[in-house]
């Protein structure tokens, strides 16, 4: 429901800049669906989510980056399309240099940006910064790989 | 204390809008029926009323959580994030009693099965779940519901 994103704190997301692309599902999250799953749960909490074995399981965002590593993935500058290239944005708040990992978006061929908002809706979203706001903070690095 | 098979005779369906369960819930809603009148004698009934009280009393106020909690945590992914959300918390607080409420709950959700583990562990102690599972929450939901037949029979 769109009306609700802003309240949720997500400023940016509106019909004119997002739409809805499934229905809300609560077993699967947003570090999963940025690594192309929707069926489980990735997050570094042993015995209730998923991660990438041998990643160290805490909530940073190096950790973060070292998980999509396992995926082929390598660090980027930015967000830019680029053909042939698929990107991942990693998002976080808190202070400069140790933000806490909330969220990840994954770019489509389009140059949009696919995410799926926690428990709730995917979305496709215009920009990389249109889910930025006070629940996922901002786009703090990117990561890229052969688009297969 | 509430037996386990006891609760077991409260049959739970999906029903209308939470605030409309709360307000306007009574012993013969549907959403909330029971088969006493045919299962127990009635030299119990009086007891076996009580015990449905508090099992009712118990069933709205998680859901009131369920609610509340579900609004705390918003769009949030971050699993230390939401289950440090004050309704779950008190989800937890509830201790034993919450576990087949928590059961109950998951079963509703079916297909669609929410953030129930870390709960379900805090409370119990119990990790049924091999770590192949993690974050399959389909497959976690099954587990624990095993679980927690296995605790019935």
């Amino acid at each position: 429901m769109t009306r609700r994103w802003p309240a949720l704190g997500l400023p940016g997301l509106n019909p004119s800049t997002s739409r809805i692309t499934s229905p809300e599902a609560t077993y699967y999250n947003c570090i999963a669906w940025a690594a192309g799953e929707d069926w489980r749960w990735w997050w570094p909490a042993p015995g209730v989510a998923y991660w990438p074995p041998g990643v160290e399981a805490s909530e940073t965002i190096e950790a973060f980056i070292e998980a999509f590593k396992t995926l082929g993935y390598s660090e980027c500058m930015d967000g830019s399309l680029e053909t042939g290239v698929e990107k991942v944005a990693l998002f976080g708040s808190g202070p400069a240099g140790r933000e806490a990992p909330t969220h990840a978006a994954r770019q489509l061929e389009s140059g949009e940006w696919t995410s799926k908002l926690g428990p709730l809706e995917d979305i496709v979203h215009s920009n990389v910064g249109d889910v930025e706001g006070p629940e996922y903070g901002r786009a703090i690095g990117y990561l890229s790989r052969p688009r297969s | 204390m509430i037996s386990r098979s006891l609760l077991a005779n409260i049959e739970v369906s999906s029903g209308p809008t939470y605030e409309h369960e709360v307000k306007s819930w009574t012993p013969e809603d549907p959403w909330f029926a029971t088969d006493s009148g045919n299962c127990y004698a009635p030299s119990i009934q009086g007891e076996l009323n009580d015990s449905i009280a508090e099992i009712q009393s118990d069933w709205i106020t998680f859901q009131r959580l369920v609610h509340e909690w579900r609004t705390q945590r918003g769009a949030s992914s971050s699993i230390s994030k939401i289950v440090l959300c004050q309704a779950y918390q008190a989800i937890i607080g509830m201790g034993a009693r919450a576990v087949p409420l928590i059961l109950r709950q998951l079963r509703s959700e079916g297909d669609n099965p929410d953030q129930w583990f870390w709960a379900l562990h805090a409370i119990t102690q119990e990790q049924p779940v091999d770590e192949k599972d993690w974050g399959n929450y389909r497959n976690m939901a099954r587990i624990w519901l095993e679980w927690g037949s296995s605790l019935e029979g």
